[in-house]
């Protein structure tokens, strides 16, 4: 894996204006977040992924995707139902009933977490990340704090590759990470996060020179852009159609308050 | 193709770089602390147009000179900075880093810590973007620095997955589309692979020859640095030792052996020649010394 | 004048291949025996598969296919622990590897992974120090020195495991000529102790005035393995792999005629044949 998000296709989600991307992430992201019933979780999580898969997504994205996201949310599902409980009681461990509800919830909450992991890659796989960062800049954003966070993320892949040079430089003297004990695998990181640091310390010096010489902080205001980016047409429709499928699912499911019921017969 | 910018100050005598009287130290680490001086009382002037390669061993001050130049030291690491450096009319100390850029560009030796853009063409017009050169303008001249450095029709890859002489050819093409009238590279081939090496070689031997620049080129690879200079200095302890055509310096045993410098094997050869022969040889290239050997 | 095959080989390569994950095949069947002794300059361009081929010598990688030995052991026996306790090998950015609080610290960590007792450990460092030279150091914090002694202290914490087999990954680069020279020369002193040298390098000159055999790599295959002599003076086949020999190679065979095969490879030996020899004549 390069850790290189963007996947580069010619689909009608990487053709989108970056802004336009970046509400529909967001969008995405906030009902991810509020939607708490289980069915409407699954649409999304599915909603998501078909429209992925439609922008020409390779499967792998969504393997790697799920891979990162999986062990975090076979533990929500194993603790969830200790903590809440409703509905049928399967068994009881100790004085805690697991239930049926407790359950369905913490799956309805893993669901939750993977909806908002493919809700940021809606926008990471499909855009180019100096176009999010430019998209940015342009909402509003100052552009030295638009700078750091392109900065970040072209790092991303430099900083994996520096972890594992320093992590195969102390397994050449003789560090074996251990598998099962916690406390004592991360202590054997700590040398490797100290040797990251210094090497990423050294770095960061030479890279403020490297700015320096190319004019940043010229003269801000009149600052030109190499690749501008500019709504068109399909742009604003896009954006139309977001903001009223946002209204009207606010309007259903907060205002109204519908809930699909879901039981255990 | 010229180097020239509009914001330029004619200057008025030819010496594109002036250093006069520059003496200088780091700011100290700890309160109470001497630093050590770096450079005491350094004169060096360059001309216009000049190729100039600077050799030294660590601690010189090859690097701390480099940043000198354009304005990092005194502006951003503060220290103790006396005498002045004139950088095509400028004086670095009334200028600002962005001013000087202009005039005068750096490549560092990491290329990593130089390219921090997603894209080669963002990487080659950052500094175009940061000048505030118009969009049609900006597009047309990474064309053109792109096909200087042979990478065109990459624009969209990201610099991560270039190889180290490509990465360096496109942070020289980065500094190039600003159109400084200076060129400083800072040991560019330190690291790379000899195919590396070659290919960023040969994008200097391409400036050197198609662009009117001043060329300063700190190295280690004394057989390039005989190729191409046209003026070689050696500087050890902030001071300079021999300061000639690589002819001369090359010829310069004691200057040399002080500094602990690598040189090219022919010359070496050629003093070894005259120490038996009590001729006056100075090789520089292969062929001038196959010509003597083979008689 | 040919490679020593007397001694016991301390590693062997059998058929090793390695296709990485993503379907490229980085070695293509390896076969090559390492000597009690050799001091080796293993030469290619980047991408060759050198540091695949390294990575095999010291556990960080299995092999796809074939087998390395390890004093006669199959590698694939043995843990990274106990690998690097024989083979050490050093990368070629010491602040990838530097992160205690001080010198001596940094050599100690070494051995105590190795599980040497605390007297051996002592010994070790102490040895190490002294073998580099950086005994005056050994209560500096070693992020702060400077590049040379950093580079160093990288050394000589993976010497101080007491490796039988010591690889190193362009140890002269960023370095000048005397603190490169004064490195070449430790290293010198640690393969005439009897430790087996493997020295990766793009500097030919480095390798003619260092190393005894030379191993070239091209594409993941071995292509020339002999003495630094034999290897250095085939001028044809390095220039395929885009690799320039040091001038006085090139000189010389201008200078000799066609069927003379081997060259002098340094200065000094040039200027004993060409110009004293003839001017003796």
């Amino acid at each position: 894996m390069s850790f290189d998000f963007y996947v580069k296709a010619d689909s009608w989600l990487h053709r989108l204006d970056p802004r336009v991307k970046l509400v529909l992430a967001l969008v995405l992201m906030v009902a991810a977040m509020i939607v708490r019933d289980f069915w409407l979780n699954l649409f999304l999580l599915v909603g998501m992924i078909l429209m992925l898969a439609s922008a020409k997504i390779p499967k792998n994205r969504f393997v790697w995707v799920l891979k990162l996201t999986v062990p975090v949310t076979i533990m929500i599902i194993i603790l969830w139902p200790f903590f809440y409980h409703s509905g049928y009681v399967f068994f009881h461990i100790g004085p805690l009933p697991i239930t049926f509800g407790g359950l369905m919830d913490g799956v309805a909450m893993a669901f939750r977490i993977i909806s908002l992991c493919f809700a940021c890659c809606s926008l990471l796989f499909a855009t180019d990340q100096s176009k999010i960062v430019r998209a940015c800049v342009k909402m509003g954003m100052p552009y030295k704090y638009g700078l750091t966070l392109a900065i970040a993320l072209r790092y991303l892949p430099v900083f994996f590759g520096i972890i594992t040079m320093v992590t195969e430089a102390q397994n050449a003297r003789g560090l074996d990470i251990p598998k099962k004990n916690i406390m004592k695998k991360i202590k054997s990181y700590m040398p490797i996060l100290t040797a990251m640091l210094i090497a990423g310390l050294r770095n960061s010096d030479n890279m403020s020179n490297a700015l320096e010489t190319r004019a940043f902080g010229a003269s801000v205001e009149n600052r030109t852009y190499y690749s501008d980016i500019t709504m068109k047409t399909r742009d604003y429709i896009a954006m139309a159609i977001i903001l009223i499928g946002m209204a009207a699912f606010i309007y259903f499911f907060v205002v109204l308050g519908v809930e699909v019921p879901l039981q255990f017969y | 193709m010229s180097g020239s910018t509009e914001n330029v100050t004619q200057n008025p005598s030819e010496n594109i770089i002036e250093i006069r009287n520059l003496t200088y130290s780091y700011p100290a680490y700890k309160e109470g602390e001497v630093p050590p001086i770096i450079f005491d009382d350094l004169n060096l002037s360059v001309k216009k147009g000049e190729f100039v390669s600077i050799m030294g061993p660590t601690g010189a001050g090859k690097t701390t000179l480099c940043l000198a130049l354009n304005g990092i030291i005194p502006h951003v690491c503060g220290g103790k900075f006396l005498g002045d450096i004139i950088i095509n009319g400028m004086n670095t100390k009334e200028h600002t880093i962005s001013e000087i850029a202009k005039v005068l560009g750096i490549v560092f030796q990491d290329p990593e810590s130089q390219l921090f853009c997603m894209t080669i063409a963002d990487e080659v017009a950052f500094g175009m973007e940061n000048q505030g050169v118009p969009v049609d303008l900006m597009h047309t001249k990474v064309q053109r620095v792109l096909e200087e450095v042979g990478m065109t029709g990459r624009d969209d890859t990201n610099p991560f997955h270039l190889s180290g002489g490509q990465k360096q050819r496109i942070a020289i093409a980065s500094i190039l589309s600003m159109e400084p009238s200076i060129l400083i590279l800072d040991e560019p081939t330190s690291g790379l692979d000899p195919i590396g090496k070659k290919e960023v070689f040969s994008v200097v031997d391409r400036l050197k020859r198609e662009r009117d620049m001043t060329i300063l080129m700190i190295e280690q690879e004394s057989e390039r640095i005989a190729e191409f200079s046209d003026r070689v200095i050696l500087l050890n302890n902030g001071h300079i030792v021999a300061d000639g055509t690589p002819r001369e310096v090359f010829a310069n045993e004691e200057a040399l052996r002080e500094c602990g410098i690598s040189t090219p094997q022919v010359s070496e050869i050629a003093l070894r020649y005259n120490d038996e022969y009590g001729t006056d040889y100075r090789f520089i290239t292969m062929d001038e010394a196959l010509a003597v050997l083979k008689k | 004048m040919s490679i020593d095959t007397t001694k016991d080989p301390v590693l062997q390569a059998i058929g090793l291949e390695h296709t990485y994950d993503n379907g490229f095949q980085a070695l293509k069947g390896i076969d090559l025996t390492i000597y009690r002794g050799d001091y080796i300059g293993l030469i290619g361009q980047n991408g060759s598969g050198k540091t695949t081929m390294i990575k095999h010598f010291n556990g960080l990688l299995r092999p796809t296919k074939g087998k390395i030995l390890i004093n006669g052991v199959d590698e694939a026996t043995m843990t990274i622990g106990k690998i690097s306790k024989q083979v050490g090998f050093v990368f070629q950015n010491p602040d990838h590897q530097i992160f205690c609080p001080s010198v001596s610290e940094e050599l100690a960590f070494g051995p105590k992974n190795c599980g040497m007792s605390p007297g051996e450990i002592k010994d070790s460092v102490e040895d190490a120090l002294e073998s580099f030279k950086i005994t005056e150091y050994a209560n500096h914090p070693p992020a702060i020195l400077g590049f040379g002694l950093r580079r160093k202290v990288s050394l000589a914490a993976v010497f101080s495991c007491r490796p039988t087999v010591f690889i190193m990954d362009e140890p002269t680069v960023g370095l000048d000529h005397r603190s490169a020279r004064e490195l070449l020369d430790i290293v010198g002193e640690l393969n005439s102790n009897g430790c087996t040298i493997i020295l990766i390098t793009h500097d030919m000159r480095v390798i003619c005035e260092n190393t005894k055999r030379g191993i070239v790599l091209r594409s993941g295959k071995l292509i020339l393995d002999g003495t630094t002599r034999e290897v250095m003076s085939n001028i044809e086949m390095l220039e395929q792999t885009q690799i320039r020999p040091p001038q006085v190679i090139e000189l010389s065979k201008e200078l000799s005629p066609p069927d003379v095969r081997e060259f002098p490879l340094t200065t000094d030996e040039f200027i004993k044949k060409f110009i004293k020899a003839k001017k003796a004549m």
